[in-house]
């Protein structure tokens, strides 16, 4: 004997492939469970390449004044330094001839400083010659150009001890050092170290040049970062976004390339991926309503977690889902098992 | 030479008892070693080719593989059918070869062809030749439970443990894995970080494979000895794999940990195995095509109980379904059918001789003729089974008769006392009757020779049944002429010979009878007419089918889901259909259903394809008395469950529809043209209209079309610019996607595959197209673009499945037929689609299934029985020397075959094809009958007095042999009409047949041909 909701079942099914709705009295002894649906302003995208770097500018280095056979840097690579800490010892004859040759310089500078003053005098008295006090104040300032280049350096070093032959030398700003551990030579001119002060820190991002305008965040473990800026210059298929300030609690190193999920300005849907099934074409999902279950098309994002992101022209926020039996129902919109 | 053969074993007595005793022996060692199976071998000489192309659309594997394949095959000798089924990723070929064709030679005919081809196709292929198996092979399954393990354990289990140990047992083909996670060490590269390094991944998988291995260097000389030198880097852990180096330079070593993920994962699964609700493992024991069914289980079981012992604590071998015992169950049914049949015959025989030690002389040929039997299949490879053992206790009412007519002899010469030694009376009683003993067994042959003669399937059922009974009748004769009279002389003397009391009054009423009817026929002959016509029309109304269905004991049901489904979401609703069965149906033991494809690709079923295997409680446990009540309940529970095709089979059925039609259901209706859309839409219009038609159940139209893909056409401008490769393009986002096995990691006897796969905690794979698009792909030269830079993606709609015929795409919708005949039905249906569904040009309709060997049947059959009764005719003619007496035998057919008929009609069976072995086997019991009863009356016609009263008194003479031979017939039989257990089904409406011809040919032996007889006399005398 064929009960009536099977007779139901089987008067509704042919009509069933052109319903937007299904009974739920024709899904029979199915397990059904349903999902709130939750609304979200951003979206997060597959992974893109991410730098720990500081812009052009920012970095605050220090230049050797003259060739230092060996360098025995205090502190690792990329560590954080505070203002004042020592941070390279600097060894070998020629800091003993760098030692001389300042204090050379100092006295050297006195001396023309001295000139400069007494012959200023005279000059003013129109008791010395053009030509003389040109010649006096241009030693003068070269030699003050010099030495200022010299005490800057020096004023990094600790105050010298015995040892004439290795000086130590001091950071100059609080931040992340950074130095090329791989030069074989220090020469006159060659970075030392360099310094990126903490709020110069920043990530730089290559994003998909389609998404980028919609950019508007980006995710590492545990971190979230806003975007600053984003360049109007393409780098290949990418353009250069940089992030905010890295926030201590990132954990990144200073020029480590990570994978970063970005995130993008979307009003979306939040949803379980088991709820979304194919009809027509289309991706859709089952409203609970009264009594029945609304088809509504969505359009699929991005996959997040077990969930999967999407819009629709259906206002889904604060509605249920089916996320159980998906495609049984599916397969009776399909006509299937109509027999 | 016959009377040399009596007298030879009248002299030799003693040489004969040995000589019987040898028999004996040698039967029953042949018996107790003849290969035992539920039926005979039915498949045909079949090659299956399973090719796998990973990640290929039906279509484009068609294009590229299955076409070019069945084209070069198509040119193998003696193919009978080339067929192909072509879904995602995979091509099954099938090619059947005429019957008698050696399988080697068509394996290595298929594997020259497939070798010839084989580097034209696509380089990703992989497979070739399927195990050497039948469709009857699945014959032992399993599941591994232990909770402690999980399921990528349990696979592991079954892969590397107990299927390596099955496979040596003699007569396994293969172990056949399904369900759980197949364990790989997946490396997931990190696209940027490849990048910044400038690799591709075709640099990070040669890496891989370069290193990951073992070479042999040579031997170095040390003085007097040698030392090998080999090199070694073969990895043999998750960890030294990660410390595969990748990149060395300046910049630094990069290992295969620094670019990419590597931790255990699994292979894409295609498949999948709950067991009452919970996903499992299962193994699946093929075995070879010719072995011997019971042995191998048997050699299964004892390695498993073998390996029980090795296996983790608490793993238990659960198995569901066991050839043997469903071979046990109808053996025995079978076995005990023979049993009492002996036992009855002899009973029968006892009454009607009125002596015990007579009665001990002829039965004594029923067990020797049954072991000669058995020693004479043994020689010849026919297995012992339902249609070969059906075939024995059909034969059991006849194999006495030989024996029934020396004996009856000896005891009549007994009874004559004519003083003579008695071994002399034998001698002349056996050698009187030796010519008419071999002229009634040649008869009984000839008419089972059509038997022999059947093709397909029906062919492959009866022809063992129809030698069975040869050999049988062929033993007994040989027992009745050597045996018989031997014990005669030993066991029978002139007290034995007193025809009983109640055969004598028979006799008298008989005569009486006899006379009256001589004098007034007119009566008779309406009313026999009356009942003749009765039978015809019943033979009108019969219902016809093809075989009746052998209840295996197990039921299957087949769901057809969404055709897009995924496997989780199909897994679900197998776990929900599987868990509301077991609660509503409390005879089901245990369900197992299996989803997809099977790892060797012998099913290639699609992930919205499910067999819910049921394994049911014994009957007698049952609510219900029949099993189709059983599967009533079953329906009624499946009909909570909307949105699926259903569809009721049994293991067996299943194997064998599939491999007759390559589909499974009573009927099939075939739409061949060459548009699949064309196909699709005929299909669905036909599988709308055949409910229309009354018995229709379980209409399913595959499903073909649905497939939704998407495309990927690399930019060519870019792709030029950065060396990108639509090759290149697709490994990469093969190994996103479905993964790449790159190489594998040997733990002792463990192989794991090495793959790349998306899917770690850092790479997900990818799940919408906008998150396929936006996904980075690593570019030859070194530099980063996303999948949406380099390629546009479209939509496409394509074929799911493909299915091919001698080269022609055809869609199949089934149907089962419930309430009614078969071919009933499908005449009714021809009609109905020829007004609803109308053909375009280039486009045909065929109907197969069940009834496709019923049409066949019925043509072979009607082709070669009147050839058989022509055969029967020249016979009757050389014996009588008369047409008309030959004619007047033949003429007692018809009123034979009415009893079948009508019993037939009455009892609610079909006309199927052991119905009508039935009624062949009639044809011999009438045709024989006939010649005792004529015979007799030619005999005496010299005698003197009124030929109505001659004919009384020889009629009267002839009673006894011929109530004997009828009832040891009926008697034989009996137990199989009457027989309920499995494999009672398919030789009941034989017996049915046998028994009701007999009662009417009984009848009209002894009242119509007399009749028949008087007025041909008359007519001559005239």
């Amino acid at each position: 004997m064929i009960r009536p909701v099977w007779m139901l079942l089987v008067l509704w099914l042919p009509l069933a492939a052109y319903s937007s709705d299904v009974p739920l009295s024709a899904l029979g002894e199915l397990q059904l469970a349903y999902t709130p649906v939750t609304g979200v302003t951003e979206v997060p995208g597959p992974a893109i390449r991410a730098q720990v770097m500081h812009r052009t500018g920012s970095q605050y280095s220090i230049q050797l004044p003259r060739d230092v056979r060996r360098a025995r840097y205090l502190v690792r690579n990329g560590e954080q330094v505070v203002a004042g800490q020592p941070f390279v010892v600097l060894e070998g004859p020629e800091i003993h001839h760098f030692l001389l040759e300042f204090e050379a310089m100092d006295r050297r500078y006195r001396s023309a400083e001295a000139r400069y003053e007494r012959n200023r005098a005279s000059y003013e008295q129109q008791a010395l010659a053009e030509e003389q006090w040109v010649a006096i104040v241009d030693t003068y300032l070269a030699l003050q150009l010099e030495y200022e280049h010299m005490r800057h350096f020096m004023e990094l070093v600790d105050p010298p001890q015995d040892d004439v032959e290795s000086i130590t030398l001091h950071t100059p700003i609080s931040g992340f050092i950074e130095y090329d551990h791989r030069q074989t030579a220090l020469l006159a001119g060659d970075d030392v170290a360099g310094f990126v002060a903490p709020d110069d820190l920043r990530l730089q991002l290559l994003v998909p040049m389609q998404n980028a305008d919609r950019l508007s965040g980006v995710q590492l473990a545990g971190c979230r970062l806003d975007i600053d800026e984003l360049e109007g210059v393409a780098r290949g298929f990418s353009l250069v976004a940089w992030s905010e300030a890295i926030h201590a609690s990132c954990g990144v190193q200073l020029n480590r390339i990570v994978s970063a999920t970005p995130l993008y300005r979307q009003d979306a849907y939040l949803l379980p991926r088991s709820a979304v099934f194919t009809w027509q074409e289309q991706a859709h999902v089952l409203l609970r309503g009264e009594g029945v279950l609304q088809l509504a098309p969505v359009s699929l994002l991005q996959p997040v977690g077990d969930d999967y992101a999407v819009t629709s022209d259906t206002a889904l926020a604060g509605r249920a889902v089916l996320s159980r039996s998906v495609s049984a129902v599916q397969g009776v919109l399909m006509g299937l098992g109509g027999e | 030479m016959l009377k040399q053969l009596v007298r030879f074993s009248l002299t030799q007595r003693l040489f004969v008892c040995v000589m019987a005793l040898m028999l004996a022996g040698l039967g029953l060692r042949a018996w107790l070693n003849l290969p035992i199976d539920a039926y005979p071998d039915i498949a045909p000489t079949q090659v299956k080719v399973i090719l796998k192309v990973p990640g290929m659309t039906a279509e484009e594997i068609e294009q590229r593989v299955t076409y070019p394949l069945e084209t070069e095959l198509l040119g193998i000798p003696r193919q009978a059918m080339l067929r192909s089924t072509t879904k995602y990723a995979i091509t099954d070929i099938t090619l059947d070869f005429v019957d008698g064709t050696d399988i080697y030679w068509a394996r290595q005919q298929v594997n020259e062809r497939l070798a010839g081809i084989l580097d034209e196709l696509p380089f990703a292929v992989e497979g070739g030749l399927a195990p050497m198996s039948t469709p009857l092979s699945e014959m032992f399954m399993f599941t591994i439970e232990n909770p402690d393990l999980s399921l990528q354990d349990k696979r592991q289990l079954l892969e590397w443990e107990i299927r390596p140990a099955l496979r040596t047992v003699a007569g396994v083909a293969d172990v056949n894995v399904l369900g759980g996670y197949a364990t790989t060490y997946q490396v997931t590269p990190h696209a940027v970080v490849l990048s910044e390094l400038g690799l591709g991944i075709a640099e990070l998988e040669a890496a891989i494979v370069a290193q990951n291995l073992n070479a042999g260097v040579g031997r170095m000389l040390l003085g007097n000895d040698v030392l090998v030198v080999r090199v070694e880097g073969q990895v043999h852990s998750l960890e030294a794999l990660e410390d595969i180096v990748v990149r060395s330079g300046p910049g630094g070593v990069y290992r295969l940990g620094d670019v990419a993920d590597v931790a255990i994962g699994h292979l894409a699964r295609y498949g999948a195995v709950t067991r009452n609700g919970e996903e499992a493992v299962q193994g699946l024991v093929i075995a070879l095509r010719d072995s011997n069914t019971g042995a191998v289980v048997e050699g299964v079981k004892a390695r498993l109980d073998e390996l029980a012992q090795t296996l983790p604590a608490g793993t238990e071998i659960n198995v569901f379904y066991d050839r043997a015992r469903l071979i046990s169950t109808a053996i025995g049914t079978i076995s005990s059918a023979l049993f009492q049949a002996i036992l009855l015959v002899v009973a029968v025989l006892t009454v009607f001789l009125g002596n015990l030690r007579a009665a001990l002389v002829v039965s004594m040929s029923l067990p020797l003729a049954a072991l000669a039997t058995f020693l004479l299949m043994s020689g010849t490879g026919l297995t012992a089974n339902l249609m070969s053992l059906g075939g024995l206790v059909i034969a059991i009412g006849m194999l006495v008769d030989s024996s029934v007519v020396v004996v009856e002899n000896t005891l009549s010469r007994l009874n004559q006392d004519t003083g003579l030694p008695r071994l002399h009376v034998v001698y002349r009683a056996a050698q009187e009757v030796a010519l008419p003993v071999v002229s009634g067994t040649l008869i009984v042959i000839i008419v089972f020779s059509p038997l022999l003669t059947l093709s397909g399937l029906e062919g492959k059922l009866f022809t063992p049944v129809a030698l069975t009974i040869v050999y049988a009748m062929l033993a007994a004769l040989a027992l009745s002429l050597t045996l018989i009279p031997v014990a005669a002389s030993l066991m029978l003397g002139r007290q034995s010979a007193g025809m009983p009391r109640f055969m004598l009054r028979l006799q008298g009423a008989y005569e009486s009878a006899l006379e009256r009817v001589l004098l007034r026929p007119r009566g008779m002959l309406l009313g026999i007419g009356a009942l003749l016509a009765v039978s015809a029309v019943f033979l009108l109304l019969m219902g016809k089918t093809f075989m009746p269905v052998l209840d295996e004991g197990d039921l299957i049901v087949q769901l057809e889901k969404s055709p897009s489904i995924s496997l989780p979401a199909s897994v679900e609703l197998d776990r929900q259909v599987g868990a509301a069965l077991l609660a509503g149906v409390p005879e089901i033991r245990q369900i197992v259903t299996r989803t997809g494809s099977d790892e060797l690709g012998l099913d290639p079923m699609g992930l919205n394809e499910t067999d819910v295997f049921m394994e049911l409680l014994p009957p007698d446990e049952w609510r219900f008395a029949s099993k189709s009540q059983l599967e009533g309940e079953v329906r009624k529970v499946l009909e909570g469950f909307p949105g699926m095709n259903v569809g009721f089979t049994q293991p067996i059925q299943m194997r064998v529809s599939e491999m007759l039609t390559g589909s499974t259901g009573d009927v099939t209706v075939k739409v061949y043209g060459e548009d699949l859309m064309q196909i699709a839409n005929l299909m669905q219009g036909i599988a709308r209209t055949i409910p229309k038609v009354e018995g229709a159940v379980d209409v399913q139209a595959s499903v073909t079309e649905g497939g939704k893909f998407l495309n990927l056409e690399v930019k060519p401008e870019l792709a030029a610019a950065h060396g990108l490769t639509v090759e290149g393009l697709s490994e990469y986002l093969r190994s996103q996607i479905e993964g790449t096995v790159i190489s594998e990691v040997r733990q002792g006897k463990r192989r794991i595959p090495v793959t790349l796969a998306a899917g770690s905690q850092t790479v997900a794979v990818p799940a919408t197209v906008a998150d396929l698009a936006a996904r980075s792909v690593a570019l030859p030269d070194g530099s980063l673009a996303t999948l949406g830079d380099v390629a546009s993606l479209n939509y496409a709609e394509g074929p799911l499945l493909i299915e091919r015929e001698r080269g022609s795409r055809f869609g199949v919708v089934t149907v089962n037929v419930e309430g009614r005949d078969v071919v009933g039905f499908v005449e009714e249906l021809r009609e109905v689609l020829a007004a609803e569904v109308s053909l375009p040009a280039g486009y045909r309709l065929e109907y197969g299934g069940e009834f496709e060997n019923q049409q066949r049947a019925t043509r072979n059959l009607l082709l070669v029985v009147p050839v058989a009764l022509v055969l029967i005719l020249l016979i009757l003619f050389a014996t009588f020397g008369s047409m008309a007496l030959a004619g007047i035998i033949l003429g007692n057919i018809p009123f034979a075959l009415m009893g079948g008929v009508i019993s037939l009609f009455l009892s609610g069976e079909y006309l199927s094809v052991p119905a009508s072995v039935g009624l062949i086997a009639l044809l011999g019991v009438a045709v024989l009958n006939g010649v005792v009863m004529v015979s007799h009356f030619q005999q005496q016609r010299h005698l003197p007095g009124r030929l109505p009263a001659r004919i009384c008194a020889g009629a009267s003479q002839r009673l006894r042999p011929v109530l004997m031979t009828a009832t040891t017939a009926i008697f034989g039989l009996l137990p199989l009409v009457f027989a309920s257990g499995p494999g009672a089904e398919v030789q009941r409406p034989l017996a049915i047949v046998v028994v009701g011809g007999l009662l009417t040919s009984t009848v009209t032996t002894l009242f119509l041909l007399p009749v028949l007889y008087q007025y041909r006399e008359k007519r001559r005398h005239d």
